[in-house]
């Protein structure tokens, strides 16, 4: 029946040969060819370039076009009435020339015809000057028809160096073409394949004959990793015989002995694995007969890093061949029989090389030597061969984990402690048989499935227990993902992280905003002084800065001024959550992993910082601004670490903090001399869970401090102004954490002035503060004028005092009055020396420090 | 005679006479064979581009008896005017050995049907009937006729018995199936055959082109190389393909081995194209049987004006659509365009190793020719018959003006491609609208 597609067709056809001459429509044939609507159309193919090894274009060509009844959607094929370009590259069963690699991508449906007859002209071109199969362009390889479409061979196992070299393709028209000169060479070997189904069969590795033997004597090719395995003749030549496999057993033995494999050769080698085969069957245990194969590897059309690999094709030898194969190995037999019944099948053999023909079996390459890894070049390739913990197996870890598993990653470890329920079918991987099932076990058993090397390991129960337990070594992975979306799981990596910061992998956090809108990646490189908690943090707080925003729907989706109402999915207790589509948590799951590893890599945006966050997001950050990159990024510096003297807290002095700090004493040095002290307040954060002091923000001394060589007492003018600015801004992240001084030049530790004023700043009776800490800064001479120049940080003592820990009374107050004879004011005003005797308020004598030791 | 062996001494002529035949076989330097003649001077055809063919071979003939140029047969395939114009004055100025005849013409003079052919042909005719008369008055005097009275009768008709040449010999009649080598009473084969396919008897009422002769010409020399044409006249698809299939049937496909095909019928499309409803359908068996016994290095000659871009239903040959079919085949060299169209030079094949061969500068070979001529002192044919004849040819062409043709090739398909597309069309005048 003619369609709308056909008649498309002849029209557009019959419009290009309107216009030129060069194209004319021949027939137009009433009756359908292979199913197809048959037009034959002659192009003028005179003066085409020609080069000697290309195919001969006769002044005018013919061809037959067969045009599908969905033409334009999908294509024609196009063929030729002669044979006269059988063997040449990209014509197929002699007569079909093949156009397209990739119909799906190169057809263009609108362009129809016109395309087409482009296509045809460019194919004809390049064929007339033997340039269809350029060395470096992956076209097709040799053709082996696949006859047998019920069954196949992965091809797992390299051949690596096994076979010989392949030599380079020298190319004609006449299969059996010479390569360049040296002699063929070729090798034999035998593939182990384990059986996986009725209809596949896996090569797992590629054995040298005579070690087939001694393992088969040995009993070792019985099934010793569970499954039935046999052997496969594979003959590796270094030369090619055909484009096209033939389909008759005379005439592919033939091509192998131009390449130098005999027949005698051949069938002995055939023989060998025919009758192990035969005897690895179990007949008694119901074993069906293993099928005879022979692999045939000869130069593959496309090298691979500058080497040309083998192109595999699999013959299944038929019944009557294998049965006589079987008997041939024992002619030499003592057995009388025996040894006549293998005569008779030596004889019988060149007849049933004569008569039979060829049943090729579909080859499917799974060879990493020859397989490019479609993922090449992403950032997901980060994880190539590598050990990936991920902490959490719902929304994101579960796709993320997938993710890692498909990467190519060595191993897997993943960890969750919940069990599948109904409601999570909405938007986790896991089928409804999963219910019940430990989601770290189902997760893990499908991640297995997917490759054959089950790199995923499942250990359920909580983060906090299995990974992060007190006294557990840094995990022996190359990377850690949580996506546990878990405050205490963050806590607690970034408490158990601290300790131990320099023998942990990189550390990567996801979490999501609650309407699965927006996600953000926390990236911490190795030895970076942060991990998730702290990086969120900052973000929290850069989200908070003014001047901030294009940060500001991250601060209302994740940091709001007010709590959330939770959702809570089912009735009762049951735990709270985001609401969120399958479709927006892997999107999200997708781009956080790949935004976190492209960071890692080094790709894009906070490269070269320690700590970094990155804001995905699903819809743009406001409507004015959808140009805006995929991926937000901020990165921080390490922030500079200082132990605590009283509980062992990790003080993480920000940049910008301990850059205060510094100005202030460049300027002290400056306006009132190298060895006055100088200090002043310290804002932050103590985290007690993490064992953590953030220290955000520095200031220098209020203007009514005073400071001398001495001593130094710090002022109340506007510190309330400040730490309120702090508080609010921060959403009182940011607070009143304690002071800090300088010992010019002295020793980094507390005077018993300094110690007394603490205890006196924390106590009780005077209503401040409950604990505080001090933090002073010192160094000797050249250290101290280093760090003022730019240099490293100076020495520093930390110490964070507490009412509870102070027991027994605070000691005498030493005030103002040892004091030298004159001292400085704090502030920014010229400074005037203040006079020894001036009278000064509560707080100014609470916050009296003192570098000299008493 | 002084010859140059550097020379080709046997070879085929194609003559660029418009559409229509004049073939000159150089069998030896003493032997030629022409079949059929389409002398331009004498159809005085407006932009003719060759002088008369006739004038030419008569300036390097070898001198034969009566001291007149010497030609040894002249083939008349069917006696329409594109084939047999000038033959008076071939016949005035040459002596020609021996006819080769076609019962057709008795047939069309007992029809009355004489009104229809030319003079030329009635002058063939004449001139039969005279050699038949001459011929059977030798043979009763137990002799053999002289050259110069000499006749062959090619082919059957059912009425034989009504014409005189009836009385002739066997040995003066040729039936499809029969190889000749004598002519003119000398035993030629070690140089030449002509295999006799067609007429057919079945053929003999129908259409004259139908009645063609149809002939395999091999050329053979001392070195065993061996060349063959097939010259098929103006017969169409049904007779032809009933040759292949003859042959092919009777297993002698040597006989079908060609190295050059004369296109029948000028280049025309009734060889490969039968009306069927009123539609042109396409033959491919045909075309397969040619393709199935051309050599390696065979070619295809349209002996015709140069082909015409495209043709309108009811034009005459020559078909660009035959050539189109044969092109699919080898390649088509048109007499009128080769080596162009403004100095159309005579499309030459010489026998060599690779049997009949394109000479690929006939000027090269006309410019020897003279050299030696002049050199001796003699005349064209002291260089060899062949290149003589050559020589001559090309000294004939008169240059007329040069057609512009059409882009050819895959770019002229690319071309076309991006034509009908309308990739870089725009509207080429500016054209008005307006409601009233």
């Amino acid at each position: 029946m003619v369609t709308d597609g056909h008649r498309l067709a002849l029209e557009q056809l019959r419009e290009l040969a309107a216009v030129s001459s060069a194209i004319e429509v021949v027939a137009v044939h009433e009756e359908a060819e292979l199913g197809r609507f048959h037009v034959e159309i002659s192009v003028d193919c005179s003066g085409a370039p020609h080069a000697s090894d290309g195919i001969v274009l006769r002044p005018r060509e013919r061809f037959s076009l067969l045009i599908p009844s969905d033409f334009p959607f999908s294509e024609p094929w196009v063929r030729v009435r002669h044979t006269r370009w059988a063997g040449a590259p990209h014509v197929q069963w002699g007569r079909h020339l093949c156009l397209y690699a990739a119909p799906s991508i190169q057809w263009v449906p609108a362009d129809g015809m016109h395309g087409l007859i482009d296509r045809l002209v460019l194919w004809l071109e390049r064929a007339s000057l033997g340039e269809l199969d350029p060395d470096e362009l992956p076209l097709h390889p040799p053709v082996a028809y696949v006859w047998k479409t019920d069954e196949f061979v992965v091809v797992r196992a390299d051949i690596g160096d096994k076979g010989p070299a392949p030599q380079a393709i020298n190319r004609g028209s006449a299969p059996g073409r010479p390569a360049t000169g040296r002699p063929h060479g070729h090798r034999i070997l035998i593939a182990r394949c384990e059986v996986r189904s009725d209809r596949r069969a896996d090569i797992v590795e590629w054995v040298e004959p005579a070690e087939w033997l001694r393992r088969f004597v040995r009993g070792d090719l019985l099934a010793s990793s569970g499954r039935r395995a046999f052997g496969a003749l594979t003959v590796l030549t270094d030369g090619e015989m055909f484009f096209e496999y033939p389909d008759r057993v005379e005439i592919l033995l033939s091509g192998l002995e131009t390449l130098g494999v005999s027949r005698p050769e051949f069938f002995d080698a055939l023989g060998i694995v025919a009758a192990v085969n035969d005897l690895l069957r179990n007949p008694s245990a119901g074993d069906e007969v293993f099928p005879l194969r022979v692999l045939i590897g000869t130069p593959s059309r496309r090298s691979i890093g500058g080497t040309l690999r083998h192109h595999l094709v699999c013959w299944q030898v038929d019944d009557l061949g294998r049965r006589i194969a079987e008997d041939l190995p024992w002619s030499g037999s003592e057995n009388e029989a025996l040894a006549e019944l293998s005569r008779r099948m030596h004889e019988l053999t060149p007849q049933w090389v004569r008569t039979s023909s060829i049943d090729w079996v579909q080859v499917m390459e799974a060879r990493a030597e020859i397989t490019q890894r479609r993922d090449r070049g992403s950032a997901a390739s980060w994880v190539q061969g590598k050990r990936i913990l991920v902490l959490g197996c719902g929304a994101l870890g579960a796709p993320i984990a997938e993710f890692c598993v498909r990467a190519g990653a060595s191993q897997v470890l993943v960890v969750d402690k919940d069990t599948v329920t109904p409601g999570i079918l909405v938007r986790q991987p896991y089928v409804d048989a999963d219910i019940g099932t430990a989601k770290a076990q189902a997760l893990a058993d499908r991640l297995n499935s997917i490759r054959q090397d089950q790199p995923v390991q499942p250990l359920v129960g909580s983060v906090q227990t299995l990974v992060l337990a007190e006294g557990m070594p840094p995990p022996a992975v190359d990377l850690v993902i949580d996506a546990t979306a878990n405050a205490a799981v963050g806590s607690l990596i970034e408490l158990r992280r601290t300790a131990s910061r320099s023998d942990w992998p990189p550390f990567l956090m996801v979490i999501i905003g609650h309407d699965a809108r927006r996600g953000v990646v926390t990236v911490s490189r190795q030895n970076a002084t942060g991990a998730g908690r702290d990086i969120l943090r900052q973000l929290m707080l850069a989200c908070r800065r003014p001047n901030a925003s294009r940060l500001s729907d991250v601060k209302d989706d994740l940091f709001p001024d007010e709590p959330r109402a939770l959702f809570q999915p089912e009735p009762g207790c049951s735990e709270p959550t985001f609401l969120g589509s399958a479709a927006e948590l892997s999107a999200l799951a997708g781009l956080m992993l790949d935004a976190g590893l492209s960071n890692l890599s080094e790709h894009a945006g906070g490269k070269g910082d320690p700590m970094a966050a990155g804001v995905v997001r699903l819809s743009p950050a406001d409507a004015s601004d959808a140009s805006r990159s995929t991926v937000d990024w901020l990165g921080w510096p390490n922030a500079h670490c200082v132990i605590d003297r009283a509980r062992g807290y990790e003080v993480r002095i920000s940049q910008p903090a301990l850059s205060e700090i510094r100005a202030e004493c460049r300027r002290s040095a400056r306006v009132r001399g190298a060895t006055v002290e100088t200090g002043g307040l310290l804002l932050g954060r103590v985290d007690d869970a993490c064992r953590c002091i953030w220290i955000d923000q520095a200031s220098g001394p209020p203007a009514d401090s005073r400071l001398s060589s001495v001593h130094f007492d710090h002022g109340v003018d506007g510190v309330s102004d400040v730490i309120d600015h702090h508080r609010k801004r921060s959403g009182k992240e940011t607070t009143y954490l304690g002071m800090w001084h300088v010992h010019p030049k002295g020793l980094a530790g507390p005077s018993p002035t300094d110690r007394s004023s603490m205890h006196a700043l924390v106590a009780a009776a005077v209503g401040g503060p409950p604990r505080a800490l001090m933090l002073i800064l010192a160094g000797d001479e050249d250290r101290w004028s280093a760090w003022l120049s730019g240099g490293t940080a100076p020495e520093m003592f930390a110490q964070l005092m507490a009412r509870q820990a102070l027991g027994s009374p605070p000691p005498e107050l030493v005030t103002h009055s040892t004091h030298e004879s004159s001292s400085w004011p704090g502030g920014w005003a010229l400074p005037v020396p203040h006079t020894n005797g001036k009278r000064r308020g509560f707080l100014a004598r609470l916050f009296g420090f003192g570098g000299r030791r008493v | 005679m002084v010859v140059s062996t550097e020379l080709p001494h046997q070879g085929i002529v194609f003559w660029p006479v418009g559409t229509g035949d004049s073939v000159t076989i150089v069998i030896d330097d003493e032997h030629v064979l022409q079949v059929d003649l389409h002398d331009m001077e004498m159809a005085d055809e407006e932009g003719a581009t060759v002088a008369s063919v006739v004038d030419r071979l008569v300036e390097v003939f070898p001198e034969g008896s009566e001291g007149k140029p010497y030609l040894a047969a002249f083939v008349l395939t069917h006696a329409d005017k594109d084939h047999c114009l000038g033959f008076s004055y071939l016949l005035e100025k040459v002596m020609i050995g021996e006819l080769w005849a076609t019962p057709r013409l008795w047939r069309e003079y007992a029809d009355g049907g004489d009104d229809e052919l030319c003079d030329d042909a009635k002058a063939f005719q004449v001139e039969s009937e005279r050699r038949v008369a001459a011929t059977c008055a030798a043979v009763d005097k137990g002799e053999k006729p002289a050259s110069g009275d000499r006749i062959r009768v090619i082919g059957y008709d059912t009425d034989h018995s009504e014409h005189a040449y009836s009385e002739l010999p066997d040995e003066y009649l040729s039936y499809p199936g029969d190889a000749v080598s004598m002519i003119d009473g000398k035993e030629l084969g070690e140089h030449f055959e002509a295999f006799i396919h067609a007429p057919f008897k079945d053929d003999c009422a129908a259409e004259r082109n139908d009645t063609s002769v149809a002939l395999q010409i091999t050329l053979k020399d001392e070195q065993g190389n061996e060349g063959h044409a097939l010259l098929f006249g103006d017969l169409g698809y049904e007779t032809i393909i009933k040759i292949f299939d003859y042959s092919e049937a009777h297993a002698r496909p040597e006989r079908l081995a060609w190295d050059v095909l004369l296109a029948p019928h000028h280049c025309s499309k009734k060889v490969m194209y039968v009306p069927e409803d009123g539609r042109d359908v396409l033959k491919q068996d045909v075309l397969d049987a040619i393709a199935r016994h051309a050599s390696d290095t065979g070619l295809i000659v349209a002996s015709s004006a140069p082909f015409p871009a495209t043709n309108s239903t009811g034009d005459n040959p020559p078909h660009i659509k035959a050539r189109n079919r044969y092109e699919e085949i080898v390649n088509v060299i048109c007499t009128g365009e080769h080596p162009d169209e403004d100095a159309p030079e005579p499309v030459v094949f010489t026998l060599d190793e690779g049997g009949l061969t394109l000479l690929s500068s006939t000027e090269t070979l006309a410019k020897s020719a003279e050299t030696i001529a002049a050199s001796t002192g003699a005349r064209l044919a002291a260089a060899g018959l062949l290149a003589g004849i050559v020589a001559a040819a090309v000294s004939a062409v008169r240059r007329g003006k040069r057609a512009t043709t059409e882009r050819r090739g895959l770019d002229g398909v690319r071309e076309a491609v991006a034509t009908a597309r309308g990739d870089d069309a725009a509207p080429q005048q500016a054209i008005g609208f307006g409601s009233r």
